[in-house]
C-alpha cells in the first residue's frame, strides 16, 4: 500500500509519518505543491504504483490542502479513473470548525480528522476506509 | 470669499433645520431682529410652537446680545464669529437656561440680510464633556486591564511550559534509546518555540503600553558582537551558509547601551537572515555613522542572499502579526511579531530601521542607533573576537551587497560549485546516518537545480522523498537507493 502525506509542521510530520509507516510505504511531502508533484510523478511513472491514500493538512504553504485535493480530483476526472480506483483522502487540520469540514467534503475528501490527531480514532477511521496495519 | 463661505455654512444649517435630533438651537432672523425660521430643537426647547416663534424679536429670547440702533436695525455687541457667546435664553414661560452660542450674519447681493444664531445648552455641553471623560477613563482602564491580562496570561502560560522544558531536559539524560531521544528533541524544540512566542507577545504588549524601559549599562562592544555571532554561527554552519562579519575599526570599544534590547534587534535580524537564506552568505556589517563628545551613532547592516521581499510585501513588513505572506509563517515559522518589536526597539534608541530587497536575490536590513559613550576610551579590540573570519576594517572599505548576492544568482559558475558543495555535504551526512541534515542539503540542491532540466528536478525530488522515508525506516535498500540517485544526479551535473 502506498500513502502520500502532506504536512508542513515538522513535529506533526514526524508523528504522522511514523503512524502511517505502519500501514505501508509513506511518501512525505512538506507543502501542497510537493504533494501534487509526488501524486503526478507516481501517476505518470508506469513502473510505480499509484497512491492508495493521501493524508493532507489544510493549512500549508504554496498550495493548501483544499487546492491539492481539488487538483487531484480534477486529474482523476480528466483521466477517467474509475471511482473504486480513486485515491482515498483524509484531511487533517487544527481548523475544526464545521465549515471547514463541509468545504473539504464538498471538494471530495473521504474523511476529516481534527488536530491533535487521536491515534485510536485515526486507526478506527483507517480501518473503516479499508486499510489495515501491516 | 468670506461671504461664499458663510453662504455654504448657512445653507448647511438650513439643511439641518428639519432634523429632529440635533442638540443645537438654530434661529434665523432678518435685519430688524425678527425671527424668520427656527429648527425643531429650538421649538421644543423654547416652548413655542413653530407659528408663534416666527415673528418674535430675537432679543426677547437671547437677551444681552443684541441691541437696536437708531435706524431700528439689529446690531450685536460682539460680532466676532469665531468666539462663542455665553448668554441666557428665555423660554416662552419666562424660565431661562444658559447657552453657548455663535452668531453670524450676511448681506446678499440684492441686499437681503440674514442673521443666524446657533446655540447649545451649556448643561448639554457639560454632560457631553463628562461623558467624554468617562469614556476616556473607561478606555484607559480597558487598556490597563488588557495589558495586565496579557502579562498574566503569558505568565500563566510560561509556568507550565517551564515545567515541561525542565522535565524534558531531565528525561533526556535518563538513558533513553535513540527513538525516544529523537521524540524528546522534538518536544524540546516545540517547547522552546512556544517559549519564544510567549516572550515575544509579552515584550510586544510591554512596548505597546510604553512600559518597556531601556537599561543602559557599560558594554564591551567587541565582546557583545562576538556573543551575537556565537548565537548564530551554529545555524549558519548547519545550513551550509557563510558568515561575513565586517566591523569598522573606529568604533569605540566601550559604549553605554541596553545590551538585551540591542541583542534582541540583532538576533532577530540575524535569525531572519539565516532562516530565509538557503544558499550563499549572511553578512553583518557595523559602521560608525557619526560621533560627538557624548554620543556615538552606529550603523548596522544585516545582508543576506535569501528569498528577498517584494515591494508590496515591504509595506506590510513592520506591522504586528504580519509576515509577508501567511504561507511564509507556515514554511518558516514565527509569530510575525519579531520585526514589529525590532522596529519599536530601534526607535526607542533614537534610530530608524530600513529595508532594501530584491525578490529572489536577497535583503538588506539596516538600522542606526544613537548610543551614549562610556568614560573609558579606546577603539574596538579585535582580539576579543573568537569568530575567526572577522574582518576589522576601516569604514570606507566595506563590502557592497553585490559582492554577496552574486554568489547565489542562478546560472553563474558559482551555482554549479554550490550544487557540488551541497552534494558533497549530502554524501557526508548520509555516511553519518543523519538523514534530517541530508534532507536539508537535498532541498538546497533542489532549489539550485530547479528549472534546469525536468528530469533532474524529478530525480532530486525522488531523492528527497526517499530521504524523508529514511527518517523512520532505515532499511539498507533505501540507503542504497539514495546513493544510486545521488550518483545519478552528480553524473547529470558533470555532463
Amino acid at each position: 500500500m502506498k500513502i502520500l502525506l502532506a504536512e508542513d509542521d515538522f513535529a506533526s510530520r514526524k508523528f504522522m509519518s511514523k503512524l502511517l509507516g505502519e500501514y505501508g510505504e509513506c511518501d512525505v511531502t512538506v507543502n501542497g505543491l510537493e504533494a501534487v508533484d509526488a501524486y503526478l510523478m507516481a501517476l505518470e511513472d508506469e513502473k510505480e504504483d499509484n497512491y492508495d491514500l493521501a493524508v493532507l493538512d489544510i493549512m500549508m504553504p504554496m498550495l493548501d490542502g483544499y487546492q491539492v485535493l481539488d487538483t487531484i480530483r480534477k486529474i482523476e476526472t480528466d483521466r477517467s479513473i474509475p471511482i473504486e480506483k480513486r485515491i482515498k483522502v483524509i484531511m487533517t487540520t487544527a481548523l475544526n470548525e464545521e465549515i471547514n469540514v463541509k468545504k473539504a467534503m464538498e471538494i471530495g475528501c473521504d474523511a476529516y480528522v481534527g488536530k491533535p490527531v487521536d491515534v485510536e480514532k485515526f486507526t478506527v477511521l483507517l480501518g473503516r476506509l479499508g486499510f489495515k496495519a501491516n | 470669499m468670506e461671504i461664499t463661505n458663510l453662504d455654504i455654512i448657512i445653507d448647511r444649517i438650513r439643511g439641518e433645520l428639519i432634523q429632529e435630533n440635533t442638540i443645537e438651537i438654530v434661529l434665523f432672523f432678518n435685519e430688524k431682529g425678527i425671527i424668520t425660521e427656527c429648527n425643531v430643537t429650538g421649538v421644543k426647547k423654547l416652548g413655542y410652537s413653530q407659528k408663534e416663534i416666527v415673528g418674535k424679536y430675537i432679543g426677547e429670547i437671547l437677551t444681552d446680545v443684541f441691541s437696536i440702533d437708531e435706524n431700528g436695525e439689529i446690531a450685536y455687541k460682539e460680532i466676532d464669529a469665531d468666539d462663542s457667546i455665553f448668554g441666557v435664553m428665555y423660554r416662552k414661560n419666562m424660565t431661562c437656561f444658559d447657552v453657548q452660542a455663535k452668531v453670524a450674519s450676511k448681506l446678499s447681493e440684492d441686499n437681503v440680510y440674514t442673521g443666524v444664531v446657533c446655540a447649545v445648552e451649556t448643561s448639554l455641553i457639560k454632560s457631553a464633556e463628562k461623558q467624554m471623560t468617562i469614556a476616556k477613563e473607561e478606555q484607559k482602564r480597558t487598556e490597563q486591564i488588557r495589558s495586565e491580562f496579557v502579562a498574566n496570561v503569558t505568565h500563566e502560560l510560561r509556568t507550565p511550559l517551564n515545567g515541561i522544558i525542565g522535565h524534558v531536559k531531565d528525561l533526556r539524560l535518563s538513558g533513553l534509546d535513540d527513538t525516544q531521544i529523537r521524540s524528546i528533541e522534538i518536544i524540546e524544540h516545540c517547547a522552546d518555540n512556544m517559549m519564544k512566542l510567549i516572550n515575544n507577545i509579552l515584550d510586544f504588549s510591554k512596548l505597546e503600553a510604553g512600559k518597556y524601559l531601556l537599561d543602559e549599562q557599560e558594554c564591551k562592544f567587541s565582546k557583545f558582537i562576538d556573543n551575537i555571532v556565537a548565537t548564530h554561527i551554529k545555524n549558519i554552519d548547519e545550513k551550509g551558509l557563510r558568515l561575513i562579519l565586517n566591523v569598522a575599526s573606529d568604533i569605540p570599544e566601550y559604549i553605554m547601551c541596553d545590551e538585551l534590547a540591542l541583542s534582541r534587534i540583532l538576533n532577530n535580524l540575524m535569525s531572519n537572515a539565516v532562516k530565509f537564506t538557503a544558499v550563499g552568505n549572511v553578512m553583518l556589517q557595523i559602521m560608525k555613522a557619526s560621533e560627538t563628545d557624548d554620543y556615538v551613532e552606529l550603523f548596522f547592516m544585516v545582508i543576506d542572499s535569501g528569498i528577498g521581499i517584494s515591494d508590496d510585501e515591504k509595506t506590510k513588513l513592520f506591522k504586528e502579526f504580519s509576515q509577508v505572506d501567511a504561507s511564509v509563517t507556515r514554511k518558516y515559522g514565527g509569530t510575525g511579531l519579531g520585526l514589529s518589536i525590532t522596529k519599536q526597539l530601534v526607535e526607542m534608541m533614537n534610530g530608524k530601521i530600513y529595508v532594501e530587497s530584491i525578490k529572489g536575490e536577497g535583503s538588506t536590513f539596516s538600522f542606526n542607533v544613537i548610543l551614549k559613550k562610556s568614560d573609558k576610551i579606546g577603539n574596538i579590540d579585535g582580539n576579543n573576537f573568537t569568530f575567526t573570519d572577522v574582518a576589522l576594517q576601516a569604514g570606507e572599505h566595506m563590502l557592497e551587497q553585490s559582492d554577496i548576492s552574486d554568489v547565489c544568482k542562478f546560472g553563474t559558475p558559482a551555482n554549479i560549485s554550490e550544487i557540488h558543495k551541497n552534494v558533497e555535504k549530502l554524501a557526508i551526512t548520509l555516511e553519518l546516518n543523519n538523514f534530517e541534515k541530508a534532507e536539508m542539503f537535498a532541498s538546497n540542491i533542489k532549489e539550485l537545480v530547479s528549472g534546469q532540466s525536468e528530469e533532474l528536478d524529478k530525480q532530486v525530488f525522488k531523492l528527497i522523498l526517499t530521504l524523508r522515508k529514511s527518517n523512520y525506516d532505515k532499511s539498507v535498500s533505501i540507503l542504497d537507493n539514495v546513493k544510486r540517485l545521488l550518483s545519478d544526479i552528480t553524473k547529470e551535473e558533470f555532463r
